[in-house]
């Protein structure tokens, strides 16, 4: 029996041995540590990528240089697994290509356009968490894949609300 | 015949030398001196005057040897009378609530029956309750166990086999099995087992199972126990063999499978539909109460993207000024149920429920309100715990228990890898536990036993075959 046991504490071993010597593929992170972020706004302005959300902010010449100063400069770990909408204002909408190639977003994360920075980013949010765009990051991905266009559903503020044209039903 | 186990009356005194409870009863039958010994308690004083004492003065006659020969005949009324031959077979009769009789001068002496009345009464049993199932639990006296067992099982091939086992408890036991049900080398190991056994005493629970199962490394009961004499009666109809200890209120049975931890008496007592549906429930609670703390403690802390959005921010939420990291709370919380738990079987009953109020509601809100907890991981560790009360057998639950301990600190050191890992080794650990040769995980082996989670049916209609499909 002792001989049949001996497997444990090896296993033990070695999966304390792998946790701590950090080779672990996938981080850790309390959850208490995490600073989740329900709808990134995403725009390009003066040479600069700005990411914004859940009063977190990025900013970069580069898509990849926005995202690890978003992660930097935020007081915790910000989760973007949670980000359900991303908003693309004005020439923003230039960098989705390099926004889901940089696979921070999570694949059923919709996509809308806005001409202009929303003057409530989370208004905008829950509008749009509730009226689905019908275009999500997944797809984009795969239109990129296809070498197709896509076209981007297009959010407008309007006086004490939103809309959203160019919606495609999911 | 060695000296010193020669039958005498001074060695039996000698052996109960300044024993309080031990009396002696001088009788002449015939001018010949006699002496009674038992032991006040064991035995019915009123039953040895009358059936003993009375008929032996009035109607042994002729030598000592005669005396013996004509009290073995039945000139002594006692409806059981044994020789004794020898020191050490009249002190087990004295210990058994024999009255021994022994003529002076004659090295052989008469044990009778005299055992006393006073014993604790047929009871509903006190754990396995049951909403229509019998009412008679076992008690503490083998041989009402085995009446009970008799009576619900009124078979001339059920064997009952007694085996003294403990140098020095001497403590009956009894293997009982249903032939032609029975696997008889299963009964042949469990006697050989007990014969074998080198103990002091055999008293304990944990002494029995660990002679019986052979105390190995392993938190997983390998034998399993009942109170119910119902339940006993039909689980030897069904093939396994059971073993009854003077001295303990329960009977047990073996061979175990993991399944038979997970079966209520109460099945028996409900349509199988609705017993099986129940016994799911009960797989899944056993499996809820031995992963849920160890997946939280895995997903809060390393793969916070398999949980729910709105899940996710209620459960940051409520992690908001909480100090302590998810995996140092799970693991706190789940010792402190423990220790609720401890405190809760030790105290009697009405000061036990009082400490689970106090430390689960009382104490468990404050500490949420004080922030030193988060809901959440309360919760899932409450549950846990909740779900593993659903489990029929208590040994099944307690195994589940240390194990929850290991599952939830490899998930709270590796996540979901380390959680992996640790089911594994619980997996190869049940494979590779057995049971008088057959495997702990039978109930998932659907090619020896066609898979046995599910309550079958005790009757077939007459227009079906066994495994047939109306």
């Amino acid at each position: 029996m002792k001989k049949r046991l001996a497997f444990l504490p090896a296993l033990a071993a070695a999966a304390a041995a792998i946790a701590l010597l950090s080779l672990l593929p996938f981080p850790r992170h309390d959850v208490a540590d995490l600073r989740p972020i329900e709808t990134l706004t995403v725009s390009y302005e003066k040479g600069l990528v700005r990411l914004s959300g859940s009063d977190c902010l990025g900013l970069g010449n580069t898509v990849a240089e926005a995202l690890e100063d978003l992660k930097r400069s935020t007081d915790g770990h910000v989760f973007l697994s949670t980000a359900t909408q991303v908003i693309l204002v004005g020439l923003g909408q230039e960098l989705l290509p390099l926004l889901v190639k940089a696979e921070a977003l999570r694949p059923a994360a919709s996509v809308a356009a806005m001409a202009r920075a929303p003057s409530d980013p989370a208004a905008a949010g829950r509008y749009l968490s509730t009226h689905r765009s019908g275009l999500t990051v997944q797809q984009v991905a795969a239109a990129m894949a296809q070498g197709t266009a896509v076209a981007l559903p297009l959010l407008t503020e309007t006086e004490g609300g939103y809309r959203l044209a160019g919606y495609v039903p999911g | 015949m060695e000296q010193g186990n020669q039958l005498t009356a001074a060695a039996v005194r000698a052996a109960f030398a300044g024993a309080a409870d031990f009396q002696e009863r001088h009788i002449a039958p015939q001018g010949r001196r006699g002496f009674v010994f038992f032991l006040d308690g064991l035995t019915a004083a009123a039953s040895i005057a009358d059936f003993l004492l009375h008929p032996a003065v009035q109607a042994l006659h002729g030598s000592a040897a005669d005396m013996v020969a004509q009290c073995l005949e039945g000139a002594v009324w006692a409806a059981v009378a044994q020789p004794a031959g020898d020191l050490a077979a009249a002190t087990d009769y004295l210990l058994s609530g024999f009255a021994v009789l022994l003529f002076e001068g004659c090295g052989r002496a008469v044990a009778f029956e005299m055992k006393s009345g006073d014993k604790r009464a047929v009871a509903p049993p006190s754990v396995e309750h049951t909403v229509k199932g019998a009412k008679d639990a076992f008690t503490e006296v083998l041989r009402v166990n085995t009446t009970l067992l008799r009576r619900h099982l009124r078979s001339e091939k059920l064997q009952l086999r007694e085996v003294i086992v403990g140098k020095t408890s001497r403590t009956r036991v009894s293997v009982a099995w249903l032939q032609g049900a029975a696997d008889e080398t299963v009964a042949e190991q469990m006697l050989r087992r007990l014969e074998t056994v080198e103990t002091d005493s055999f008293i304990t629970p944990a002494a029995v199972e660990e002679a019986v199962s052979g105390a190995r490394w392993s938190a997983f009961p390998l034998l399993r126990f009942t109170e119910r004499a119902d339940r006993f009666a039909q689980a030897m109809a069904a093939g396994k063999v059971g073993l009854l200890v003077d001295g303990l209120p329960l009977g047990y049975l073996a061979p175990v499978a993991l399944g038979d931890f997970l079966a209520s008496p109460e099945d028996e007592g409900v349509d199988f539909v609705t017993a099986s549906c129940i016994r799911v429930l009960r797989y899944a609670a056993a499996l809820l109460s031995l992963i849920l703390p160890a997946l939280y403690a895995a997903m809060a802390t390393f793969h916070q993207e398999m949980i729910p959005t709105k899940l996710l921010h209620a459960i940051i939420e409520s992690k908001a000024q909480v100090p302590f990291p998810t995996a140092l709370e799970v693991l706190g919380l789940l010792i402190a149920f423990e220790i609720l738990q401890e405190a809760g079987v030790h105290l009697p009953q009405s000061l036990g429920q009082a400490v689970s109020i106090i430390g689960g509601l009382v104490v468990g809100s404050a500490a949420v309100e004080a922030r030193l907890i988060s809901p959440a991981a309360l919760i899932v560790v409450a549950v846990a715990g909740v779900a593993g009360y659903v489990i029929p057998g208590r040994e099944l639950a307690n195994a589940l228990r240390v194990w929850r301990f290991l599952l939830a600190g490899a998930a709270c050191a590796a996540g979901l890898f380390g959680l992996s890992v640790a089911f594994l080794a619980l997996l190869l650990h049940l494979g590779g536990l057995n049971t008088f040769g057959l495997g702990y995980l039978r109930p998932f082996d659907r090619g020896t036993t066609g898979g046995s989670i599910l309550r079958r049916r005790t009757v077939l209609p007459p227009h079906t075959s066994q495994g047939g499909s109306a």
